[in-house]
């Protein structure tokens, strides 16, 4: 009786959140950059169903895409990606964006950055010169990119010098800016984010190695008119003029196999 | 192990984090509600409701590189996050006593006046009366010390071997989905919070 009545109460009491909308899960690069929630408030109005936007790191969206907790994910991961894909449970809702990667830190450029003539050579001078470097830590995409890095540069980070923070994107960069630290960041958040004490790109390249790219899984077809809608033209102008423009740019054909670096 | 770290850096922020908000909040409290100073009260009642992640953001902004106290290079520090935690545990701490000293304060007064006590003699018994609040007082602030979260990862930056304690390790497990640990970290919690309760049961009832 009494537990019939809690449920009663639960149900009157939650009533007023709605019904079903979709739920995405949005890399934090896209999230704290604010790209996706202008995304998000474009497409809501023209295709009906509303969107609940998660902030995620890559590894965490896969994870809550494969139990189901969000009909979409927007990631930017090639490995992680190949790898749900291959499980067959998740199907590809395409790619729809992208820019670069880049170094950013502290304005003196202890490490000498900004005159390496390859990321791997940037890295390996950050690592030589034991500078400080914030590192997302979190299996998100840029976290990703940054192992990879590291291995390519044939470096093994540890130390005090690198700071390993369990935060997002923007977080990260926040970290980096009082502390005077590097680290990696993709160039549409680093401008979005806005900064007091301040981080400057230092390194900065058109290396297919840094080129990161935006991707949509998804686990249901009820998700289906979110990727749709993302490379239509409508988006895709939202995409490549967000804050003035050189911030992300647009991506409309196959995504191409960027897995296997 | 890295737990053993976590859990040990948790401990040593949660309670420094008490103990200086005591040595303010417990006297505050004791001297409000001796004197049947309600408007303090208040007061201690609207900080108990203060949003940590509020207060982090001010502190944050106090000791941030381009902040008034930028130059003392507090932040991301375990001190920082001492400051913060005693900030937020010293209202409660404040409310509490006040709470339990304002009910107990005419009766102790009558007694005291009447055995020909001075002032100083009706504030020591006052607090001995009143243990039993103090104790409470003292648990609420140091539970709200070691479960805070938003305010730690602000002032902090869950960075690791540095400044992870206990609830940023768990948001962040969590995040990468590894559940079951995020679960054990929280257990960690709560066994703490038993041994915390459980001494202060034995002093209150002392």
């Amino acid at each position: 009786m009494f537990a019939r009545a809690f449920w009663l109460a639960f149900l009157v009491l939650t009533s007023w959140a709605g019904a079903q909308p979709l739920r995405v899960a949005v890399a934090t690069t896209l999230a704290d950059s604010g790209l996706f929630g202008v995304l998000a408030e474009d497409f809501e109005p023209s295709g009906g169903a509303r969107l609940i936007l998660i902030p995620a790191g890559s590894g965490q969206g896969l994870d809550m895409l494969a139990r189901g907790d969000v009909d979409a994910a927007v990631i930017h991961a090639p490995g992680l990606e190949a790898q749900a894909l291959a499980t067959g449970e998740i199907t590809d809702g395409g790619c729809f964006a992208y820019n670069w990667f880049v170094i950013a830190g502290p304005e003196a450029d202890p490490a000498r950055v900004g005159s390496s003539t390859s990321i791997q050579e940037a890295f390996a001078r950050i690592a030589n010169s034991q500078s400080l470097f914030v590192s997302r830590g979190d299996h998100s995409g840029t976290h990703e990119k940054e192992l990879e890095l590291w291995r390519a540069a044939g470096v093994s980070p540890r130390g005090v010098w690198y700071l390993e923070v369990g935060t997002g994107a923007g977080a990260a960069l926040l970290l980096a800016a009082e502390r005077e630290a590097y680290l990696l960041i993709d160039q549409g958040t680093l401008a979005s984010v806005r900064l007091r004490p301040k981080s400057k790109t230092l390194y900065q390249s058109d290396e297919p190695f840094i080129l990161n790219r935006y991707r949509i899984l998804l686990n249901s077809s009820q998700a289906r008119p979110i990727a749709q809608y993302l490379v239509s033209p409508a988006a895709q102008k939202i995409i490549s003029s967000f804050g003035g423009g050189n911030k992300f740019f647009s991506w409309t054909g196959e995504c191409g196999d960027l897995g296997d670096h | 192990m890295e737990i053993w770290e976590i859990t040990s850096l948790s401990l040593r922020i949660s309670l420094s984090a008490t103990l200086l908000a005591a040595l303010l909040a417990l006297p505050l409290g004791v001297w409000a509600g001796s004197g049947q100073r309600r408007g303090w009260g208040t007061w201690f009642y609207t900080g108990m409701a203060l949003p940590p992640a509020a207060f982090g953001v001010l502190v944050y902004l106090l000791f941030s590189r381009s902040g008034p106290l930028g130059g003392i290079e507090l932040l991301f520090t375990p001190s920082a996050m001492i400051l913060t935690q005693a900030g937020l545990a010293a209202p409660l701490i404040a409310g509490f006593t006040y709470a339990g000293v304002v009910a107990r304060a005419p009766a102790v007064g009558e007694l005291v006046a009447s055995l020909g006590g001075n002032q100083r003699q009706f504030l020591v018994t006052l607090l001995l009366e009143s243990r039993r609040p103090v104790a409470a007082a003292l648990a609420a602030g140091f539970g709200a010390a070691i479960s805070e979260v938003g305010a730690a990862t602000i002032v902090g930056g869950d960075i690791r071997h540095q400044t992870r304690v206990l609830t940023t390790a768990l948001v962040l497990e969590t995040r990468l989905g590894h559940l079951e640990m995020a679960l054990a970290l929280g257990a960690i919690s709560v066994g703490i919070a038993l041994l915390v309760a459980a001494l202060l049961t034995l002093w209150q009832d002392h």
